[in-house]
């Protein structure tokens, strides 16, 4: 009796120890990637994907184009499928709206830039202030844009590089860096700041009489793909 | 009070109490402490600077007047090791709220630094150009507007 229980402990402890040491079934799957880059992606999928096992049994990761084909347990699998599917999504895109706008250059009112204006004049006390130039630019996120503005007789360069767009809707903040310059190149302005959607910036800065006058940028950014 | 303590509501005293002239608790606390004193001290100076920045931009109106018709919030930015000066230029008190403010630098004020302001108030991050100070304009029921402006750092 004893030697019968002795041998069924010893098939359990042999029966356990080959589950434990028992290779997992793996599995290969193909991802086609459409707004990620593969190198990205397949440094998101990474920590899914155990490298570590003994030979034979380690998951891999192949690149071809836009092709992801990984190899691992289909519970892993199924984890990546879904953090692909949740971050393999178009860049946010912002369209902004540039003014520039010229202080103490008109006595009267310019409709075109009201709503600023009356910010302004709560403010500052120039004489007047009328637009020079307007300018629409768009990127998506981590792109720079540039492009001339012009109105009347004087030119300006201005140039965006949208850093980073969070949130989504009217929650939305737009980080980018800003410059602006004349039609020689020498820089006006040179800033980095955060916008929300719907609301405008206005920027400005104190400068030597003999420059001229003031000149002020206003921006405003919209997602177009909210 | 200690010096956290005073040094927030620093933010939002009057040059008055920021000169000692006032009986109130923030007074009382600059009298015993040499770095806070050191600080309204900056702070002071920074309001100088504004009124005179703000003269050559060419208001008709006082500074005082024109910095009334804006809402003042003033918000400390905190930075991960040290903080050294937040100056809020409000000529009267809780009228007009503006925020400078220095990333990295020496850990308490007094000290001559150029580095990049940033400030951060209702929301908004914005860095100066390199040599330049920055003041935010929250506007009174204008949530829609932001105004920021630039100007050169030490000009007294």
């Amino acid at each position: 009796m004893q030697n019968i229980a002795s041998r069924v402990a010893a098939i359990s402890l042999a029966v356990g120890l080959l589950s434990c040491t028992r290779s997992p079934s793996l599995d290969t799957r193909t991802f086609e990637l459409q707004y990620l880059e593969g190198g990205t992606a397949a440094q998101m999928i990474e920590p899914y994907v155990y490298g570590d096992r003994p030979e034979g049994n380690r998951g891999m990761i192949s690149l071809a184009g836009n092709l992801i084909t990984v190899r691992e347990t289909p519970d892993n699998l199924d984890k990546i499928a879904r953090v692909l599917e949740q971050y393999d999504k178009p860049s946010p895109m912002a369209q902004l709206r540039f003014k520039i706008i010229e202080a103490d250059g008109a006595a009267q009112t310019d409709s075109a830039i009201a709503d600023v204006e009356s910010a302004l004049r709560s403010l500052f006390r120039f004489r007047g202030y009328r637009l020079l130039a307007e300018a629409v630019l768009g990127g998506l996120e981590g792109s720079e844009v540039q492009q001339e503005a012009a109105g009347g007789d004087r030119r300006f360069g201005i140039r965006a590089h949208i850093q980073d767009i969070r949130g989504v809707g009217d929650s939305s903040t737009v980080r980018m860096e800003v410059g602006m310059w004349d039609i020689t190149g020498r820089p006006l302005l040179e800033t980095t700041v955060s916008v929300r959607t719907g609301q405008t910036v206005v920027l400005g800065s104190t400068q030597s009489r003999s420059s001229g006058p003031t000149l002020i940028l206003a921006v405003q950014a919209e997602l177009v793909n909210p | 009070m200690n010096c956290p303590d005073a040094r927030e509501l620093l933010l939002e005293a009057d040059a008055a109490e920021l000169s000692c002239m006032v009986a109130s608790e923030v007074s009382e606390h600059l009298e015993a402490c040499d770095s806070c004193r050191a600080l309204a001290a900056r702070i002071l100076q920074a309001q100088s600077t504004l009124a005179k920045e703000l003269a050559g931009v060419q208001p008709r109106t006082p500074v005082d007047a024109a910095l009334q018709s804006a809402t003042v919030k003033a918000a400390a930015v905190r930075r991960k090791h040290s903080w050294w000066a937040a100056v809020p230029v409000a000529a009267a008190a809780g009228v007009a709220g503006l925020l400078l403010s220095g990333r990295g630098g020496p850990d308490l004020p007094g000290e001559s630094w150029q580095g990049r302001p940033i400030v951060a108030v209702s929301g908004i991050d914005v860095e100066a150009p390199f040599g330049k100070d920055v003041v935010v304009f929250d506007i009174k029921d204008r949530p829609d507007v932001v105004v920021v402006w630039f100007f050169d750092k030490g000009d007294d």
